[in-house]
């Protein structure tokens, strides 16, 4: 590997343009991910944040502009770029009349994981859903669908992760599962987007702000210059015009 | 280009009047009536024209995602419903004279028929839509399978009223064409592509206009 | 030369069987989950059988006996009963979000289409193995004898009925007034389709046996071939966000 690959973005966000019919959403937002680093992406409610994961998870088209991913455009390798991400948001993502074995068999089935019934224990055992393994998770209350999302990561082993308010509805227990998996992910190279107003539970580990206002990366603060009071909570609005 | 096609239009329907009633001959069997055949062929022959166009321009608009290909295509199916009604209203206008019902169950009359469903289908689509990428997309897909399925459905209707066809009042418009109908009837279908290429162009222009003034409504609406 | 072509096609050959594992994948799990929401199969069931009685009660005894008119009561209740399908096939993606959770995997978007219209055709063989016996025996015996031929004319349509139908529902399954923008869609394309059943049914029942409908056999299969390829080449454009 030459120093040109080592210095090159994991994945990068070419200048998107996003409209939802004639109202402009996303207004020409330019980012670069390296490994080893977690971004949070701070915003007011509707000012975009969910719109530009689901851009850069492939689900929706940008209007204008593209999502670049170790170099090439997404669109280009779709198949290597999705088996290369993984997300947790505020849905379930998960079939309730099927359980959490079998959701975890149908999706490992998908990604043609190796040894799925073995890893499948595992995961559910390292995210304590054990006892729930044969429940429906329709049952489940809305922590362990978020733990059980965290099982299925554990299964196929992103690159890359998105997280959109990841830590509601988690206890104690499950909040430090989380940011141990976190941890983990960014150790061995991955790149983190993270949406949050919970700012102690992460505070620790992102290693960069960006805000998103009125549709643009207005300011990107690196962790150094980060006060834990800049962060969502002591948001100004007047930050957007400077 | 837009007057040159409105010019022409009307240079065009008057010429067209002139031969329908002064030029062409008034057809033994069926009398003045026939001569709503002088609309009825045309206005089939231009809905047809504008779902083909239609089609071409989704599959433009879906491989290279431009939205003008977006709004030809939806504008020529608007126009190409009021043609397909045209057609299907002067199809009874002739048909009760001649055969004393206001429908019969014709191949190329219901193959129109249905049609003008697809149509109204890809219409209702776009309406309950929201105006966007996505509405563009799925209405260009609409476009698309309607088109190659009105072929197969033009099959299959002929072969329903054809095959194992017991005897029947209503058979096939009567093909008697001598050249003088022949030639006025070629000059009505230019006259009514033209008339079609000049709404065309008229509804592409407001539809342009209208979204552009939405877009700007919105821009400044973001700035308060 | 030969090398690299020989690699473009067991790469090609790759793809298409992770394709077809996937669709399976994605078949059985729809499968599955109808299996766990049995009541869906039962209302389709229902819905079936009832739309027949009702035209045993709307029609008069003679017309209840005229070969035409039963084959059309027989198709328009397949039609009905299919859309039930169609719908329910999105709506418990949709629940979830399980349909993003899909979009999301490192799969194609035609083995998603491929796996849920397979499921669609299961779903509506199943409920017609049970509608055509029945069917027989409410109107006097005269399709006993054609069972098995009915059957398979009933699988033949489910092919090109699931296709279009699957891609419309997934087109159709986040718009306002889905339930009935999707009939609206979905039954003036069918017209062919619906043509060559019921002439063939008719002759079928007629006792004629299928020689002489053997062009609109060709019909059916042209119609079924046709739009599977199409619906599944244009499945990907209606399943962007």
């Amino acid at each position: 590997m030459n120093s040109n690959q080592l210095n090159r973005p994991l994945f990068s966000i070419r200048n998107i343009h996003k409209f939802f019919g004639y109202k402009q959403v996303l207004k020409g937002i330019n980012l670069e991910f390296s490994e080893n680093q977690v971004t949070l992406l701070v915003g007011k409610n509707g000012a975009g944040k969910s719109t530009l994961v689901k851009i850069l998870t492939g689900l929706m088209r940008p209007t204008e502009g593209n999502v670049n991913f170790r170099g090439e455009n997404i669109q280009n390798q779709a198949e290597i770029y999705r088996k290369a991400i993984g997300v947790i948001t505020h849905d379930i993502l998960f079939y309730g009349d099927l359980t959490a074995r079998e959701n975890l068999r149908f999706f490992g089935k998908l990604r043609s994981i190796e040894n799925l019934d073995k890893e499948i224990q595992k995961a559910l055992k390292d995210t304590g859903l054990q006892k729930a393994t044969d429940m429906p998770v329709k049952t489940f209350s809305s922590g362990m669908c978020k733990r059980l999302n965290i099982a299925r990561l554990m299964l196929s082993g992103p690159k890359i992760l998105f997280l959109d308010e990841p830590y509601s509805g988690l206890d104690f227990d499950s909040i430090a599962l989380l940011n141990e998996y976190i941890a983990q992910i960014k150790q061995n190279g991955g790149a983190i987007l993270l949406i949050s107003h919970q700012v102690d539970a992460c505070f620790d580990y992102i290693d960069r702000a960006a805000y998103l206002i009125n549709g643009e990366i207005s300011r990107l603060v690196p962790k150094s210059e980060l006060n834990q009071t800049d962060l969502p909570g002591k948001f100004h609005v007047s930050d957007g015009i400077n | 280009m837009k007057r040159i096609l409105g010019l022409t239009t009307i240079v065009g329907f008057i010429v067209m009047f002139l031969m329908v009633f002064l030029w062409s001959p008034i057809e033994s069997s069926m009398g003045l009536v026939q001569k709503i055949m002088y609309v009825h062929v045309p206005s089939a022959w231009t809905g047809y024209l504008a779902v083909a166009v239609a089609f071409i321009f989704s599959i433009l608009y879906l491989w290279k995602r431009i939205e003008q290909f977006d709004v030809v295509a939806s504008c020529s199916i608007e126009i190409g419903a009021i043609f397909c009604g045209l057609a299907l209203i002067t199809g009874s206008i002739w048909a009760k004279p001649t055969w004393n019902t206001f429908w019969t169950w014709d191949a190329r009359l219901t193959t129109t028929l249905i049609l003008f469903l697809i149509i109204m289908g890809y219409l209702l689509l776009r309406r309950f839509s929201e105006y966007g990428e996505k509405q563009a997309r799925i209405s260009a897909v609409i476009a698309i399978i309607g088109f190659l399925d009105i072929i197969l459905v033009h099959m299959s209707v002929v072969w329903w009223r054809t095959l194992h066809q017991p005897s029947t009042v209503f058979s096939e418009k009567p093909e008697v064409i001598n050249d003088q109908i022949l030639t006025t009837l070629i000059i009505c279908v230019s006259v009514f592509s033209i008339l079609y290429a000049f709404l065309l162009i008229s509804r592409i222009e407001l539809e342009q206009k209208n979204r552009l003034f939405f877009k700007k409504i919105s821009a400044e609406g973001e700035l308060n | 030369m030969s090398q690299m072509a020989s690699i473009e096609l067991t790469n090609r050959q790759f793809l298409l069987q992770r394709m077809i594992s996937n669709a399976w994948t994605i078949f059985l799990k729809d499968l599955k989950l109808d299996y766990r929401r049995v009541e869906n199969f039962f209302s389709m069931l229902f819905f079936s059988l009832v739309i027949l009685l009702v035209f045993t009660f709307a029609l008069s005894p003679e017309q209840t006996k005229n070969i035409g008119i039963l084959c059309g009561v027989f198709w328009i209740s397949f039609l009905l009963s299919g859309i039930l399908s169609l719908g329910k096939s999105f709506s418990l993606e949709r629940e979830n979000s399980c349909l993003d959770a899909l979009l999301i995997s490192p799969i194609s978007r035609g083995s998603i289409f491929l796996g849920k219209m397979l499921a669609n055709m299961a779903m509506i063989i199943v409920v017609q193995l049970i509608v055509i016996p029945i069917f027989g025996v409410l109107f006097n015996g005269v399709v006993f004898d054609h069972v098995a031929i009915f059957i398979f004319i009933s699988f033949m349509a489910s092919i090109g009925f699931s296709s279009l139908g699957t891609l419309l529902a997934g087109m159709t399954s986040d718009i306002r007034f889905k339930e009935i923008l999707l009939p609206i869609l979905l039954f003036p394309l069918l017209v062919p389709l619906l043509l060559a059943c019921v002439k063939i049914s008719q002759s079928i029942l007629a006792g004629e046996g299928l020689s002489p409908v053997v062009d609109w056999f060709r019909l059916l299969a042209g119609f079924d071939l046709i739009f599977l390829i199409i619906s599944y080449l244009t499945f990907e454009f209606v399943m962007e966000v």
